[in-house]
């Protein structure tokens, strides 16, 4: 049986290609203003301190499953409250009193996770139903997705795409110099905002299903690529999304062709596209 | 009605130690202002009290007669070159992308810049000597040139007042002679009033109408009255140098008797 064949036949796969082209473009669209704001690490540690939040509600709510909507939703509520701390501690000019925001974006990270894991063995504990292993949560399960997923994700994607849209050149203006933006009349601050939270909701959907190792990733590698060859946003934006989604498609059909986790294939291709990046730079594009 | 108004302003970053202390001026319609002062005597907090990115503790500042914090999206009214012009090396934009920003607060959400924002950034362009530079990654500019680049953008949406931050300070001598040269023309094109922070006392007093010292507190000079070495020295809090005592006889001679009658709107010094 074909790729394709199978593709059309098996819902798993099916889902699996879906939810992948979602998570790729909604990721990679973002990633170029990651990039340029150096907030690599303000995306990871959002990425990895939603595991508390679920950890929190499967502890609240010991009747819910791992996949369950109402599971997501208490996670993305988590994750969006701690996204406006993260917000506004990013935001201060001269940083919290006495730690670097590096530092209090570390300690939410790890105490998140922290929380998160004690809270799932407390569930565990009460209601012996399975909950994954954090592998999952690591590395996600793409051959695990349902119709919330692909709902969620599109959902998703739709608010980055809209934003994206409707706020451009306050974005742009925002990346170039968010004080500069601010003093010229832009709202700066709440694009800052804004921005941390279609963070909050790409990183949160998508941990879900591919994974925040692979997350932390595709919100890095395709912007840099996209960077490195367009001399503007709109299009390094489109080239990101390109590579999101055909780093996702073909690393999902290499982990069905050659039997390798999906998850190290869609990065590794992701990473390919790196040393492209001079050859596809345009001659001017420098001048 | 004054551009800039001051009115016992004071302003402290931590209770008790005023940084600035019932700063009191005004500046016309116009004019050029040039703010000389030593290291943390207060020119950056004063300038952010301008911008209304700070609240005076106590008094007032207005700009255009209303208060400055309250401007919100009329700040384009301000054109604002900041100490540091450069570009994020390799940030995605050209300079006619950078020079168009100044006229994103004109818009609205949606709105792209039409005809007449684009007009307007390739008039301003050539106005600063970047015309021919527009398709430029802004990144790959020299420092002069970015520096130029910031005053286009700070000009597009038609500011009645300029404020620059030490715009001299990573210029050599020509590049600060254009420059004042440049700034010359654009006041008389785009009918500005101009504040500017320097440490290059010479330069200002040459092309300033009015030059105020601060240190905490403020000391105000109209053009027909030269700064004391007395005034600089408690300014500064320390001896002036040789270059500066000797272009002193010369600013002297260069302002003579040509200067306009004493138009002061602030305290004078008490020398």
């Amino acid at each position: 049986m074909s790729f394709l064949e199978l593709i059309l036949t098996t819902p798993l796969i099916r889902n699996a290609m879906i939810a992948g082209a979602l998570t790729g473009v909604c990721c990679a669209c973002l990633s170029p203003l990651v990039v340029l704001k150096r907030m690599a690490f303000v995306g990871d540690g959002i990425a990895h301190a939603s595991y508390g939040g679920m950890g929190l509600a499967l502890f609240l709510m010991s009747s819910a499953g791992f996949y369950s909507l109402e599971v997501q939703l208490a996670t993305l509520a988590f994750s969006l409250v701690l996204g406006a701390l993260i917000g506004y501690v990013t935001r201060r000019p001269d940083g919290l009193e006495k730690l670097g925001e590096d530092s209090v974006i570390g300690i939410a990270f790890s105490v998140c996770m922290a929380l998160g894991a004690l809270l799932i063995k407390l569930r565990q504990a009460r209601a012996p139903q399975s909950i994954p292993s954090i592998d999952v949560f690591l590395f996600g399960s793409m051959l695990n997705i349902g119709w919330t997923d692909i709902t969620l994700l599109t959902l998703a994607l739709g608010a980055v795409m809209f934003m994206l849209f409707a706020l451009n050149k306050e974005l742009l203006f925002y990346a170039f110099d968010a004080r500069l933006a601010e003093i010229s009349g832009v709202r700066a601050g709440a694009i800052h905002y804004i921005f941390i939270m279609l963070l909050v909701l790409t990183v949160t959907v998508s941990a879900r299903v591919v994974g925040i190792v692979l997350v932390s990733a595709t919100l890095i590698i395709p912007g840099a690529v996209g960077l490195r060859v367009c001399k503007r946003l709109a299009p390094a934006m489109a080239i990101a999304a390109l590579i999101g989604f055909v780093s996702f498609e073909l690393g999902v059909y290499a982990s069905y062709a050659l039997n390798v986790p999906p998850g190290s294939a869609i990065v590794l291709i992701q990473f390919a596209f790196l040393p492209l990046a001079p050859l596809l730079k345009k001659r001017d594009a420098l001048a | 009605m004054p551009v800039i108004q001051f009115k016992d302003a004071t302003f402290a970053y931590t209770p008790g130690a005023p940084v600035l202390e019932r700063v009191n001026f005004e500046v016309r319609d116009g004019e050029f202002l040039g703010l000389i002062g030593p290291n943390g005597g207060g020119k950056t907090t004063l300038l952010k009290l301008l911008l209304g990115v700070l609240k005076p503790d106590s008094g007032e500042v207005r700009v255009l007669g209303r208060l400055a914090h309250t401007l919100g999206r009329d700040r384009r009214l301000l054109g604002y070159v900041p100490q540091d012009v450069s570009v994020p090396k390799q940030f995605p934009a050209t300079v006619f992308d950078v020079a168009l920003m100044g006229t994103y607060a004109t818009l609205g959400l949606f709105k792209r810049p039409g005809k007449a924002e684009r007009d307007a950034t390739m008039e301003a362009l050539d106005h600063v000597g970047l015309k021919g530079f527009e398709e430029r990654l802004a990144s790959n500019l020299s420092g002069g040139q970015q520096q130029r680049l910031s005053i286009a953008r700070a000009l597009v949406a038609r500011p009645k007042l300029l404020l620059l931050d030490e715009p001299t300070s990573g210029l050599d001598t020509g590049g600060q002679s254009q420059l004042f040269a440049m700034l010359k023309e654009l006041r008389a094109l785009y009918e500005l009033t101009v504040v500017m922070v320097s440490h290059d006392v010479t330069a200002l007093a040459h092309y300033a109408n009015q030059l105020a010292c601060l240190n905490k507190t403020l000391h105000w000079h109209d053009r027909s009255e030269l700064i004391s070495e007395a005034v600089l020295r408690k300014v500064y809090a320390c001896e002036l140098d040789a270059f500066f005592i000797q272009h002193r006889e010369h600013l002297r001679e260069f302002h003579g008797d040509t200067a306009p009658a004493g138009h002061a709107h602030g305290p004078h010094c008490e020398h």
